[in-house]
């Protein structure tokens, strides 16, 4: 039975990991056109660091991913607070609708925005990317900060207020630090989702402004070369380390 | 005496729900006051509109005479003891009790000695720099404490602030709250819904019930005469004995019957001919007794004894088939364990004792 089951989560750790495995492992290979292993070689990497257009996509997407998150994370975590804070007509239905945000798929959201961005005349570029993806990471940081919020005593802000504090002291001081893990987190979060995304990226940027992942997308089209291997590689590297550090602080316990 | 807070015929609802109803009360200052009462009757929304975290719906609140129903919590000069404490868990606990002195911009000399003098006087003297998660659920009733009386408000409220503490502990803590109060002689308003709590601590009990003011008076006028039969039955242990008038006598007293008992009234009371009424009896009032004994007023069985420690308590049925308790103290004589279960007793009490209510 014990080697069953262990058998049974190899499996499935097998199955999510094995396709990176691999193409990490490829990064590696020497090999240009074959997947033969021939020998180990960084020579990808190198001729990723050399490429002037992929780096300029990367520096994009890294530009776009920091501004979003930060948007995102200012956006909602006042959002969160006061959902959090204040009970008005409708506060339910606002709440429900951050989840259908959340649940609806990619290709909506981007057709939705090219729509309304076609209709408003706003040329496609690096505003409307930035508008996009703010948007699509602003349910993930409200419904962090808002969770966290939520464990905590609802007396706090009361026993702010009793102590003389005002409305913004006592939300600058008591809400904002006790939010800090959450909000950080939901930045990562943002930073990720922006970092990876192709869907909404693809329907909403214009022609001089290109990110890393649609870069890839046209690359492989015309088969994929082992540049790409090393370039997701990198990628990948970079989303673990940013979901952990999120996990990590969601996780902490609140001081 | 001055009055310090007045409440000025308070209404105020949620939704349909009304929790106080056209409610009048003075608060003298220096006192320790207790909002006492069963949850729902409206005895935390009273300390929550006095903090300002609710506006009444009518009916004006005065704190030193000036009307406060449109201040926010923040311009109020009371202070709240939360019943969760709801300590700043990012905080220090030295940082906690600066919270409203720095909210003041107290400067920094002035505010060191106070918050050390406040952490000194709840016992905590060493205990600033630690986190109030790493304290004792006692530890941080006293740092919410101080972190409140820091301020020198000219109220203090307190939201059953011991429910959460053990017993033993609850004890210490009710006289280390009175002994501060003494010492600091600023105004409590203490809401509790535990009845010993109230008579132990108060200088003053209200007693609540749906919104309304039962009965206010000193613990021992609460406890020894109860303005209603609901006051009777919720401080302290009572038995309660039916009655009915059946004639009058003359302009001052009435002839009645209580449990086949022929016995005359002397009351103020409007009662008239066939009205019915309640006679209370404290079991601590009540002694066991041969029931050929002159002072045998009524009999019955006895059907129960529990030994308590302190005291023996007995369960005597009447021939009614009602049943009263009666606490035997054994610094008395001890005649009550001559008794066994299942023999006849009578019951006596001295005269005066009891308490008739309507």
């Amino acid at each position: 039975m014990e080697k069953l089951k262990s058998g049974y989560m190899a499996l499935i750790f097998g199955f999510l990991y094995l396709p990176m495995a691999v193409l990490v492992l490829y990064s590696f290979n020497s090999s240009k056109y074959s997947i033969r292993w021939e020998a180990f070689s960084l020579d990808w990497y190198r001729s990723l660091a050399t490429d002037d257009t992929l780096l300029e996509a990367s520096m994009n997407s890294l530009l776009v991913a920091c501004l979003s998150a930060s948007l995102a994370c200012a956006v909602g975590t006042l959002g969160a607070v006061g959902l959090y804070r204040y009970r008005f007509k409708g506060r339910k239905l606002l709440q429900g609708l951050l989840f259908v945000t959340l649940m609806s798929p990619d290709i909506v959201m981007a057709v939705s925005l090219l729509v309304l961005f076609i209709a408003m005349h706003v040329k496609l570029g690096f505003w409307t990317l930035l508008l996009s993806h703010t948007t699509f990471c602003l349910p993930f940081v409200t419904i962090t900060v808002l969770s966290r919020l939520e464990g905590f005593d609802r007396h706090l802000i009361e026993a702010a207020s009793d102590l003389g504090a005002s409305e913004w002291q006592a939300i600058r001081q008591i809400v904002l630090p006790l939010a800090m893990p959450a909000i950080m987190a939901g930045w990562l979060l943002s930073f990720t989702l922006s970092l990876d995304d192709v869907v909404v990226s693809f329907f909403v940027t214009g022609p001089e402004f290109e990110v890393l992942p649609l870069k890839i997308y046209s690359m492989v089209r015309l088969g994929v070369k082992p540049e790409v291997n090393a370039l997701a590689a990198l990628l990948f590297a970079v989303s673990l380390g940013v979901v952990i550090s999120a996990q990590y602080l969601l996780q902490r316990k609140p001081q | 005496m001055k009055p310090v807070v007045e409440f000025l015929a308070i209404t105020k609802s949620y939704g349909a729900n009304t929790v106080l109803r056209n409610l009048d009360l003075t608060i003298a200052e220096g006192e320790f006051l207790t909002l006492l009462g069963p949850s729902g009757c409206g005895k935390t929304t009273l300390l929550r509109l006095l903090a300002g975290f609710e506006r009444p719906d009518s009916g004006e609140i005065l704190l030193d005479g000036e009307p406060v129903n449109a201040l926010p919590p923040d311009q109020r000069n009371v202070n709240t003891v939360f019943q969760s404490y709801a300590l700043f868990p990012h905080l220090s606990v030295f940082d906690n009790v600066a919270f409203g002195l720095r909210m003041k911009k107290i400067p920094g000399k002035d505010l060191q000695e106070r918050v050390e003098q406040a952490l000194a006087a709840v016992d905590l003297p060493e205990f600033g720099t630690r986190k109030p998660r790493q304290l004792s659920g006692g530890q941080q009733q006293r740092v919410a404490l101080a972190r409140a009386l820091v301020n020198r408000p000219r109220v203090l409220l307190l939201d059953e602030p011991l429910s959460a503490l053990d017993s033993k502990l609850r004890k210490s803590m009710q006289m280390t709250l009175k002994t501060l109060q003494r010492s600091v002689g600023i105004t409590f308003v203490f809401v509790t819904h535990d009845q010993e709590e109230a008579l132990s601590m108060s200088d003053r009990v209200v007693v609540m019930r749906d919104g309304r003011i039962e009965q206010i008076g000193g613990p021992r006028e609460i406890y020894e005469k109860p303005a209603s039969l609901f006051v009777a039955q919720f401080v302290g242990e009572s038995n309660l004995l039916e009655g009915v008038i059946t004639h009058r006598l003359d302009a001052t007293s009435l002839a009645a019957k209580v449990e086949g008992l022929d016995c005359v009234l002397r009351q103020t009371h409007t009662y008239r001919t066939g009205d019915r009424f309640n006679v209370l009896l404290r079991p601590e009032d009540l002694h066991l007794v041969d029931p050929s004994d002159l002072s045998a007023r009524l009999r019955g069985q006895l059907v129960e004894q529990i030994y308590k420690g302190m005291t023996l308590d007995c369960v005597v049925e009447l021939d009614s088939g009602k049943r009263l308790f009666a606490s035997e103290f054994f610094d008395q004589e001890e005649h009550a364990l001559d008794f066994q279960v299942g023999q006849r007793v009578g019951l006596s009490w001295v005269g005066g004792r009891e308490r008739v209510l309507k």
